[in-house]
């Protein structure tokens, strides 16, 4: 199997530049490589049951976080909103 | 003996005895991070002036004759992907380099509670992904023993903090060996609890059905006092079990009748003599004081590591997708839309095996691969734990070593990430099954590099583990202290 790595990189919002990208696709080749060993699996033998956790009840509690605490953190904020460029034209 | 190389639990004593004061010994400790950590680049952040001032408070509780837990005044290090409110969480990564957590993560609530002292947030591997710290932004955290080898990873800083006296004991995460391979690296005590028994909330999300919070020591005794403070229900994170431990006052060395599993067909990974031979000595050293040896196969080991990859992979995938350079972290410069933002500030932030991670999950979680890689690492996941559950019912210990290697140069095996990878070998079973799993040291190689050696036990049964690896503790002579 070989992996496409700029459609893999464009799907992970990633760019990788023309001189990395030899390095990057021999690396991701040997990772998959290892991976191979599974093809051979039988999933019907494994019986892959979806566990769920617990919902906890959805009710208001007190927040420990103050608005201005998570906006410190961005890169730009402003009213209360986070700044991106403008997206519709 | 100076007050850094005491363990913590002696220290909780010494204090309890008002033999020394809590400010007495965060002094001592922040005097031998600025002696020696230059050498090993342990701390990414230090807080030594909140260290004080807790100590202070701590100080005279004791001298008003409050009746503090053990942990009260013990200096303590977190990995720095953990929440401490106040403090900046990196991930040691570039894309957090400036993030300031807004909350505590629920185990550093806990350590609040019963009086830890945290002295600073503990170098480590980009957002948890490698096996040698030399992925973190912040340059590579070193080995006490031989600060030319890496500490392991990816709780570097946490095992080489504790090893070198910089801190008592450490918080650190665990995902496919994070705490245990360091552990053995650095000759420090490293624990995995079982999956749920300890709160990930406010700890930085890698994989989430593998990623547990756990302990790195000097001593089996402290491993049991800092779990017993950490383990909990915690509703916020909603795969926390409701049940609380006392491993600490329970702690007993008796292995008489113990019985452990040996898979001896995992071996042939190991190509260091030495760590098969330390193996057998700690597994004589086992039959010795009482216990029965008993040659167990697993079977499909070979999947494992392939297993651990895909899941992880895609896990990491998708978790790391919220760093996308709008609500907090690394924004790229002059960006033109909001596609830009994501893909430059990505790009910029992330270093290469958070790259390749994020890429490998990516590609096996896409169309056309999901069902050759992804849902047959599930199957094969199942499979593992499966086996793993029924060997539980003939033994009560499975004893492997921790690591095929010891501590390797920094600078090795970088651009060979399936060989950096191999270096999980045997600790991804106990992630995968969801079982709890620590690393002892049981032996130093010709170098004088440290050896681990790792039990692992049922789900739940963490008594039961800390038992064995105390009564090994106990009967083991020990290994050198690391001179730096």
């Amino acid at each position: 199997m070989t992996v496409d790595v700029d459609r893999i990189a464009q799907l992970s919002k990633l760019e990788i530049l023309p001189e990395q990208k030899s390095r990057f696709e021999k690396q991701m080749n040997e990772i998959v490589e290892m991976a191979d060993i599974l093809l051979a699996v039988d999933e019907q033998d494994a019986d892959i049951e979806q566990h769920f956790a617990d919902l906890r009840q959805d009710i208001v509690t007190q927040s420990c976080m103050t608005q201005q605490s998570v906006a410190n953190n961005a890169p730009s904020f402003k009213n209360g909103c986070f700044c991106v460029p403008k997206t519709v034209e | 003996m100076e007050l850094f190389e005491y363990k913590a639990f002696e220290l909780a004593q010494m204090l309890t005895d008002k033999q020394i004061s809590s400010s007495e010994l965060v002094s001592a400790f922040i005097n031998r991070i600025n002696t020696v950590d230059k050498k090993l680049n342990a701390f990414i952040t230090k807080c030594f002036d909140d260290a004080l001032e807790q100590a202070r408070i701590i100080d005279q509780k004791r001298v008003s004759g409050a009746n503090l837990p053990l942990i009260a005044g013990i200096p303590i290090g977190i990995k720095d992907n953990i929440s401490v409110k106040g403090l900046k969480m990196t991930c040691g990564s570039k894309m957090l380099e400036n993030y300031v957590a807004p909350y505590d993560a629920a185990v550093i609530e806990k350590l609040r509670q019963s009086g830890g002292i945290m002295l600073g947030k503990l170098n480590m591997d980009e957002f948890a992904m490698g096996s040698s710290n030399q992925t973190s932004y912040f340059g590579a955290c070193r080995d006490p023993y031989d600060t030319s080898k890496v500490s392991g990873g990816s709780s570097g800083g946490c095992a080489a903090a504790v090893s070198a006296g910089e801190a008592a004991c450490a918080l650190g995460s665990d995902t496919g060996g994070s705490i245990r391979q360091p552990s053995a690296f650095c000759g420090t005590v490293g624990f995995k609890p079982t999956y749920g028994t300890v709160s990930r909330y406010g700890l930085t999300a890698f994989a989430s059905s593998f990623d547990q919070i756990g302990t790195v020591c000097k001593c089996v005794k402290d491993t049991a006092m800092l779990f017993d403070v950490i383990s909990d229900k915690d509703h916020r994170d909603s795969t926390s079990v409701d049940k609380k431990y006392n491993c600490y006052n329970s702690l007993c060395s008796d292995a008489y009748g113990l019985k452990i599993g040996v898979p001896r067909e995992l071996f042939e990974s190991v190509s260091h003599p030495d760590i098969i031979d330390s193996f057998n000595r700690s597994v004589n050293l086992f039959k010795d004081t009482g216990a029965q040896i008993i040659d167990i196969s697993i079977e499909n080991t070979k999947l494992a590591l392939a297993a651990y990859y895909v899941i992880s992979s895609a896990e990491a995938s998708s978790n790391l997708g919220r760093f996308d350079g709008v609500r907090f972290g690394y924004r790229a410069k002059d960006c033109k839309d909001i596609n830009d933002i994501f893909i430059r500030s990505r790009t910029q932030g992330f270093g290469d095996e958070c790259k390749r991670r994020i890429m490998l999950g990516t590609f096996v979680l896409s169309a056309g691969f999901y069902d050759d890689y992804y849902k047959k690492a599930l199957a094969a996941a199942k499979m593992i734990t499966k086996r793993l559950d029924s060997l539980f019912e003939q033994v009560d210990i499975i004893a492997l070593p921790t690591s095929p290697e010891t501590a390797f140069a920094v600078g090795d095996k970088l651009d060979d990430p399936v060989k950096m990878y191999q270096s999980d070998v045997f600790t991804v079973f106990a992630n995968i099954a969801g079982i709890p799993a620590i690393s002892v040291p049981c032996g130093v190689d010709k170098n004088g590099l440290p050896i681990g050696l790792q039990l692992m036990s049922k789900r739940f049964d963490e008594q039961v583990l800390l038992n064995a690896a105390y009564a090994f503790e106990s009967a083991f002579e020990g290994i050198p202290k690391p001179r730096l």
